[in-house]
């Protein structure tokens, strides 16, 4: 699933005299208009794009949430997994939706509260163990953001069938309030990134974790029969501003006619040779964050994108390519 | 004159101008340009001062119709810059003008050696782009002679990334293995080695950095070897195919039979090695020979040869499983031991020698058990699946020829006996586990069977009915016990294909003997019965 949210205009942007140009049409539709005053010869000055959902800036967290979140938490408990990404250009609003502030919670407080407030309200003979850790991945690097002293870390593959991250803190939660207190502090250690653009490779993604655990009160150890366990996953992906240029290395999403100009995508088109052979091929794009997420991009489980952008006549290209992006993201679950 | 100069100056220009449209997806704006542009360069596009603009153009007008998803109009503009670079290169030759030099100041120019190379990645673009339009309309064959002129050229001209270079390379052999083309295959991998190990220390300030890239680099020097092993099998693989008769064992005649056919096809196969796309600048050239000759490209006829092919890969078997170890890479560890289980398989079918030939299949029992109860079959049913059967299989096969190295003596002694019961039953054992994990969650065995694992299923039931059917005991009650659970199995599959007919096809012959022995079967339990209760 794949939402969309577009920020208010900021006091920066109206001081620079940016205009509106991206435009929530009805519910799933948004729209991109091009506001640079060039003659344009044939072609439109307006792009619309489709979602699942479109929030403009009037949508509160707890709209957003109910239309994104709310019904990925009824599967965590049940022993599904789920993911939650929030994607787009630093200064859109990701981390605003993700964990908001005080007074206006994001999801993932959202989220634990309904967790917990779940918990609470089941019958007695059901025991749950829910979990917590918190990452950052910067530069393919590990850190755990609840111990930032342990250096990097890496990520493990166990018979068991997860990937884990090995030695990361699993701190047991007993309410939402002292997770969100664990979050604050984990964000607080997070990279500050250089604000000169040429480090194109800097990249930091937050991910969260929180794992449910539920057995049978009376069958003993977690290990018995009756143990479900579901993962939910929310990242906070870095900003997008770069994407365009990973766009061209990645895999392609669309299976277009589109020549890549770039001969660092030919190891794509060597690859897509031997189409389905069960020879082994190459994984060119093994990144940290998809192997750790590898198991709950599963068929089981649910995945949903909030893609964000800033509705300013400034942020045009960054705007265009996120929307790009995330409407191809959209059809990669139709193709599948 | 001087008209002539204004003209290319200005399609220069046009060339910049719709290139810049194209890459900001204003697809008809770029077209006009580059159109305009082409068009001042008609009448002189094969001449020196143009033919480089010319086919720049024809690429990014390639590039422009692929955007619209008119591939067939890429294509004509590709092909066309192809062929007019190879005419250029016939009746010139030297190193064009780059375009950039149309702007320039006298004392700037560029010298032949830069103007040549610059072209030459042109041209390298023009096969690039072509080998991506072959791709999409399903041209296979050529889409992959194409990428890989593309890295040879990548070699020469354009300037690589060792690894990089490496992994596409190593990824185009697993291509041509799909194709049974093990000459270019096995020339693909050698290069891939030669070209990876010039990556050597990437140098960098940070030590977490350089930590990162040698892991990296430890990780595709793995992966490499992987592709090294999927020849190694896919050879030993293919000559068996080549070799086996129909009940599955070495056929001899046919072995002489593609041997002579061999010492043919020697002189031709120089030949056709002239005629290949070599990778090689003279400096790799030897290298990459070097490393060809430690492995054959043609088809193992006889245990020797499959022998040498197999160590080649057991090699590399090594050289994965340091980087892919169990604790960490579960899923690339087991794939690996996989492979290396399914080299000795092959390799036992060249092996004459029934002993011998037990014992390789006793060292894919050693390395498959350990790693199978280790595994959690709640996250990785697939694997498991895969293990339980093919320790079934195996302990399966080594039952059998131990019957029939038993066979050959005058008579069992118990020493045998027990070890073809204890194979027998561990076989069962291991089929019916991978029965079990066909259940649902609630222990029941499927009504109807899904496609995927319909034959495996079929074929678990099918040896275990013959397995209890092989177990050898004194006991007469124990004996018809035996037998009447052989009976269940074999009823099983017939009654399954009668309800479900669409099953047949999977398992034809399994079929056939089944129904036989569901008739035979009851007539000797009758008459074992008699002979226990003779006064009944």
């Amino acid at each position: 699933q794949v939402a969309l949210r577009i920020r208010s205009m900021s006091a920066a942007e109206l001081a620079a005299g940016a205009r509106t140009i991206a435009h929530r049409r009805d519910e799933q539709v948004v729209v991109l208009e091009d506001p640079s005053d060039a003659p344009h010869a044939s072609c439109s000055r307006e792009q619309s794009y489709i979602f699942d959902v479109a929030f403009d800036p009037t949508a509160t967290q707890e709209t957003v949430y109910r239309a994104t979140t709310h019904g990925l938490v009824t599967g965590v408990l049940s022993g599904c997994n789920a993911t939650i990404f929030t994607y787009g250009p630093t200064g859109c609003g990701k981390t605003y939706t993700m964990l908001g502030t005080d007074g206006e919670p994001g999801i993932c407080v959202r989220a634990l509260g309904e967790l917990f407030q779940a918990i609470e309200d089941t019958s007695g003979d059901t025991e749950y163990r829910i979990t917590v850790s918190y990452l950052e991945i910067y530069n393919e690097m590990i850190r755990d953001l609840l111990n930032p002293s342990r250096g990097h870390l890496q990520l493990w593959e166990d018979a068991g069938g997860t990937v884990r991250v090995a030695g990361i803190t699993e701190i047991s939660a007993s309410s939402a309030q002292e997770v969100t207190q664990l979050l604050a502090r984990g964000n607080r250690q997070r990279t500050q990134e250089p604000t000169a653009t040429n480090r194109s490779s800097s990249r930091s993604h937050a991910v969260l974790q929180l794992t449910v655990c539920r057995w049978h009160r009376g069958r003993g150890l977690c290990r018995g029969r009756g143990l479900r366990r579901g993962h939910l996953f929310m990242a906070d992906l870095a900003g997008s501003e770069r994407a365009a240029q990973t766009q061209n290395r990645g895999q392609r999403m669309k299976e277009g006619a589109h020549i890549n100009r770039s001969l660092l995508a030919l190891g794509n088109c060597i690859k897509a040779l031997s189409g389905q052979a069960s020879s082994k091929y190459i994984n060119y794009r093994d990144s940290k964050l998809t192997r750790l997420l590898k198991g709950s991009l599963g068929g089981s489980s649910r995945t949903v994108m909030i893609a964000h952008i800033s509705p300013a006549s400034t942020a045009f290209h960054e705007s265009r390519s996120t929307l790009a992006y995330a409407h191809r993201a959209r059809s990669i679950r139709t193709a599948v | 004159g001087e008209a002539r100069v204004l003209a290319v100056r200005r399609a220069v220009l046009e060339y910049e101008l719709g290139v810049n449209h194209t890459d900001t997806e204003e697809l008809s704006a770029g077209e006009e340009h580059l159109q305009r542009c082409t068009q001042l360069l008609e009448p002189h596009r094969l001449s020196p001062d143009c033919v480089s603009l010319y086919i720049q153009a024809q690429n990014n007008l390639g590039i422009l119709w692929s955007e619209r998803d008119e591939i067939k109009t890429a294509q004509t503009y590709l092909e066309s810059a192809e062929a007019l670079y190879n005419q250029y290169m016939k009746e010139d030759g030297n190193p064009p003008l780059d375009p950039s030099e149309h702007f320039m100041a006298e004392e700037e120019k560029l010298t032949d050696q830069e103007r040549s190379k610059r072209f030459e990645k042109a041209y390298t673009h023009t096969l690039y782009y072509l080998a991506q339009v072959y791709q999409h309309l399903e041209m296979i064959e050529k889409a992959a002679q194409y990428c890989h002129t593309t890295l040879k050229r990548q070699l020469e001209y354009c300037g690589y990334y060792p690894v990089e270079w490496a992994l596409n390379a190593a990824t185009l052999s697993q291509y041509y293995l799909s194709k049974q083309c093990f000459m270019e295959s096995r020339h693909c991998l050698a290069a891939a080695s030669v070209i990876f190990s010039q990556a050597g220390q990437v140098p960098s300030a940070e030590d977490s950095e350089t930590e990162q890239d040698q892991q990296d680099l430890r990780q595709r020097k793995a992966d490499i070897a992987r592709c090294w092993i999927k020849y190694c099998l896919n050879l030993l693989q293919s000559a068996r195919k080549l070799l086996e008769d129909n009940i599955g064992e070495l056929d001899p005649d046919r072995q002489m039979e593609l041997k002579a056919q061999r010492k043919k096809e020697e002189d031709e196969k120089e030949k056709g090695r002239k005629k290949a796309v070599l990778f090689g600048t003279s400096d790799i050239c030897d290298s990459v020979l070097a490393m060809e000759e430690k492995v054959s490209s043609v088809y193992p006829l006889d245990f020797q040869e499959a022998r040498e092919i197999f160590l080649v890969g057991q090699n590399y078997v090594q050289e994965a499983k340091e980087f892919f170890q169990v604790d960490g890479y579960v899923t690339d560890h087991i794939e690996i031991v996989q492979d290396h289980s399914a080299l000795f398989k092959v390799l036992a079918f060249f092996e004459e020698d029934y002993e011998r030939r037990c014992k390789m299949h006793k060292r894919r029992i050693d390395m498959l058990e350990p790693i199978y109860a280790d595994l959690n079959p709640q996250y990785y049913l697939l694997i498991s699946r895969q293990l339980q059967f093919e320790l079934a299989d195996t302990y399966y096969e080594m039952m059998d020829l131990k019957v029939a190295i038993g066979n050959r003596l005058e008579e069992l002694d118990s020493h045998t006996i027990k070890k073809i019961n204890s194979l027998a039953q561990l076989a069962i054992k291991y089929y019916e586990l991978f029965l079990d994990s066909l259940r649902n969650p609630d222990k029941v065995f499927p009504e109807e069977l899904e496609e995927d694992v319909l034959r495996p299923a079929m074929v678990a039931k099918f040896h275990i009915a013959r397995l209890y059917g092989k177990l050898i005991t004194s006991d007469s009650k124990k004996q018809l016990e035996n037998m009447q659970t052989s009976l269940e199995y074999y009823t099983f599959l017939v009654d399954y294909c009668e309800k479900y007919p669409d099953a047949v096809r999977a398992i034809e012959t399994e079929l056939e003997l089944s129904k036989e022995m569901v008739s035979l079967l009851p007539t000797r339990m009758e008459r074992l019965r008699a002979k226990l209760c003779p006064f009944i």
